[in-house]
């Protein structure tokens, strides 16, 4: 039993904070529920349609929760708490314009085709269009980028535990993904699906103490204002656009053409229409309105987490008695870096029990996108490599027992590259811009092989190879020719944020530019093998006869109105 | 968008996605109908609120540790909320025959 060896293994060197019994007990009651709710759930996976798709029959809240879910890591929120510490409230671009537009997009226009063709995954929705080519190539880089950010959250984890609670890093990884191989094996996409909602509820309410305790320390919103721009003048923490009208007005080095171009048109479209991970969620719910229903749902929490994690971010900027300082510092005693801005907030006010609440709250993060990454890896190597390049035609309990079997794989292909990456640790910096290079091309060939017809199979596989290439040729060029930063990102004073945002750009535009002039030199696919896959020669159902606060264009609109009011607000 | 939670997880009538394979409809009468993932939130969140409370109520002090803003009683709020919130999920959906 992990259980018992938690308490034995907690070793008391040097660490953030100590844990009370209490926090301990509530922790171990979080690992008890999960491991339960796998064995409960085996019996409702007999299918491989129950296993991959969690028999389509998700309501809409369910789905859009595990949506929003699936993005909301403890890897992202501490990554993201950190870079507000350091970049300020710029940094919540990436859950309004770098998310909102995106996710609306996905639900009114993208989802019905996805729904309508049946398809199991977006690979699968390429071969459809286009073919097998398009389809190996982008099931075959998804596999890869999957595993990779498996274990790298995987390692994460083990080191903040190890910073924060000062726990073996080996426990840490082992327990926690020997965990989630037992619940994904047993209940697949439904296991993930429930532990993402669990997930879900822990966030908030373990987070949440932190703004509601830290805005009545600083007196409110305006009294933090002071106090930040008190203890850091003459630079702007508080202002989402104001300070982009140059690239050296503002802390990241961005101009706001890149925030609109590279960050909210390549990078969210890119991230939240084609990358199967969240998009496999609303697959899953039971029809397509609570689909499109679900992923409004998703938006609107979206918009509203940065109350966990740029707020705190914020406040640690003004209440913390000490500085911050980069990771490069983390070996001089006694300071505290970046990344620990969300966990020093969590031990600032949080008392026995409420610190194991957060602590949890992180720990189900990173367990949850875990098994999310596993089981997302497990969809797409049954039915978009095993299935048709290895063995075509086997009855479905062997694809179900494939896809319980390499869960299992996935875990341990995880393993294995979080012990790679704690032995290389700036292949973590690696791996974060291999997500550019495979995903934000796929936006292009998606959306293009979605509206217009012309778009011919040979333009789809050439288009995807020549967006990969591009982006992973500006990653090396630069890495090779750091002056070539002036050229990728227009800017010598670019950060690492901002360059992913313009090489992701650039990725786009090579993809959209190859996949349009390879379509006007090949010949198009019929139109009556297009039916069901294209604008125009699909039929869509019409949500006329539904009362009006039933479709999901009016929840649509009114997230649309509340996002362009919060960046008029914080201007 | 209350309806969306409260209506029981029916299986797929009229879904036209859906294949009707008639072991498959067996294979889904036998199972029975599955507790709803709500119902376990709430149990879990009724457990963390009274392990909040009860810390909250028999304070002391942080553990040794030092907490900013202590004099708010934080846990004792938070941990009345969990309870709250536990204990409405776990009556609205509890498993009925």
């Amino acid at each position: 039993m992990p259980d018992a060896r938690l308490a034995c293994l907690l070793v008391a060197n040097t660490r953030l904070m100590a844990l009370a019994p209490t926090d301990l007990i509530i922790i171990l009651l979080y690992f008890g529920l999960v491991l339960g709710l796998g064995v409960y759930l085996r019996r409702f996976a007999s299918t491989s349609n129950d296993f991959f798709m969690a028999g389509r029959e998700m309501t809409a809240w369910i789905a859009g929760l595990s949506f929003i879910s699936a993005n909301l890591g403890s890897l992202e929120m501490m990554g993201y708490a950190a870079a507000t510490y350091q970049y300020g409230i710029l940094v919540g671009h990436a859950y309004w314009i770098g998310a909102i537009p995106a996710i609306l997009f996905l639900s009114l226009v993208m989802l019905p085709f996805y729904y309508i063709c049946k398809t199991h995954s977006v690979p699968g929705y390429l071969r459809l269009r286009y073919g097998e080519g398009a389809r190996s190539l982008s099931a075959i880089s998804f596999a890869v980028m999957t595993i990779l950010m498996s274990g790298i959250n995987m390692y994460s984890m083990a080191v903040i535990m190890k910073v924060i609670l000062g726990w073996n890093i080996h426990f840490s990884i082992w327990v926690s993904s020997l965990t989630v191989a037992i619940y994904v094996m047993a209940g697949g996409l439904l296991s993930a699906i429930f532990n993402e909602v669990l997930q879900f509820m822990l966030i908030w309410l373990g987070c949440l103490v932190i703004p509601v305790v830290g805005l009545i320390e600083t007196h409110g919103w305006t009294g933090m204002v002071h106090r930040i721009a008190e203890r850091f003048p003459g630079q702007d923490f508080t202002h989402m656009w104001r300070a982009t009208g140059s690239f050296a007005g503002n802390p990241m080095g961005v101009h706001w053409t890149g925030i609109v171009f590279g960050w909210g048109l390549a990078i969210s479209f890119g991230y939240w229409t084609t990358d199967f991970l969240v998009v496999q969620r609303v697959m899953a719910a039971k029809d397509l309105r609570s689909a499109q229903t679900g992923t409004i749902i998703g938006a609107f929490f979206k918009m509203i987490v940065p109350l966990i994690v740029i707020l705190p971010g914020l406040l640690a900027l003004a209440v913390l008695p000490y500085k911050l300082v980069p990771e490069t510092m983390a070996n001089v005693p006694g300071v505290h870096t970046y990344n620990e801005a969300l966990p020093l907030m969590l031990a600032r006010y949080c008392g026995p029990g409420l610190l194991g609440l957060g602590v949890t709250a992180l720990i189900a993060g990173f367990m949850s996108g875990m098994a999310g990454n596993v089981s997302a890896f497990a969809t797409v190597w049954t039915y978009d490599i095993y299935k048709p390049l290895i063995r075509k035609a086997a009855t479905d309990q062997h694809y179900l027992s494939m896809g319980r079997w390499c869960s299992l794989l996935g875990v341990i292909a995880s393993i294995g590259t979080a012990y790679l990456v704690m032995n290389f640790s700036s292949i973590i910096v690696y791996a974060q811009t291999i997500f550019v290079f495979f995903i934000v091309p796929m936006f292009g060939t998606v959306i293009l092989g979605m509206l217009w017809k012309r778009t011919t199979p040979a333009a789809g596989f050439w288009g995807l190879l020549a967006g990969i290439l591009t982006s992973g040729g500006l990653w090396l060029w630069v890495k090779l020719v750091p002056s070539a930063l002036k050229y990728v990102a227009f800017s010598p004073n670019a950060k690492d944020m901002a360059e992913n945002i313009y090489r992701a750009m650039w990725s786009l535009i090579a993809n959209v530019l190859v996949t349009v002039i390879v379509t006007l030199f090949t010949i198009p696919r019929p139109e009556e093998e297009l039916k069901g896959l294209v604008y125009g020669l699909t039929e869509m159902p019409s949500q006329n006869a539904l009362p009006i606060f039933k479709r999901p264009l009016t929840w649509a609109i009114a997230v649309g109105v509340a996002f362009i009011a919060l960046n008029v607000i914080f201007w | 968008m209350n309806a969306e939670i409260t209506k029981p997880a029916t299986k797929n009538h009229g879904d036209s996605t859906k294949n009707a394979d008639p072991t498959e409809e067996q294979a889904r009468a036998r199972k029975g109908k599955m507790i709803s993932i709500w119902f376990f939130v709430g149990c879990l969140l009724t457990a963390y609120g009274v392990l909040v409370l009860n810390a909250g109520l028999s304070d002391t002090g942080g553990g040794g540790r030092e907490i900013a803003m202590a004099n708010l009683h934080v846990q004792i709020w938070w941990g009345i909320g969990l309870l709250v919130i536990g204990l409405g999920y776990v009556a609205r959906f509890r498993p009925r025959r």
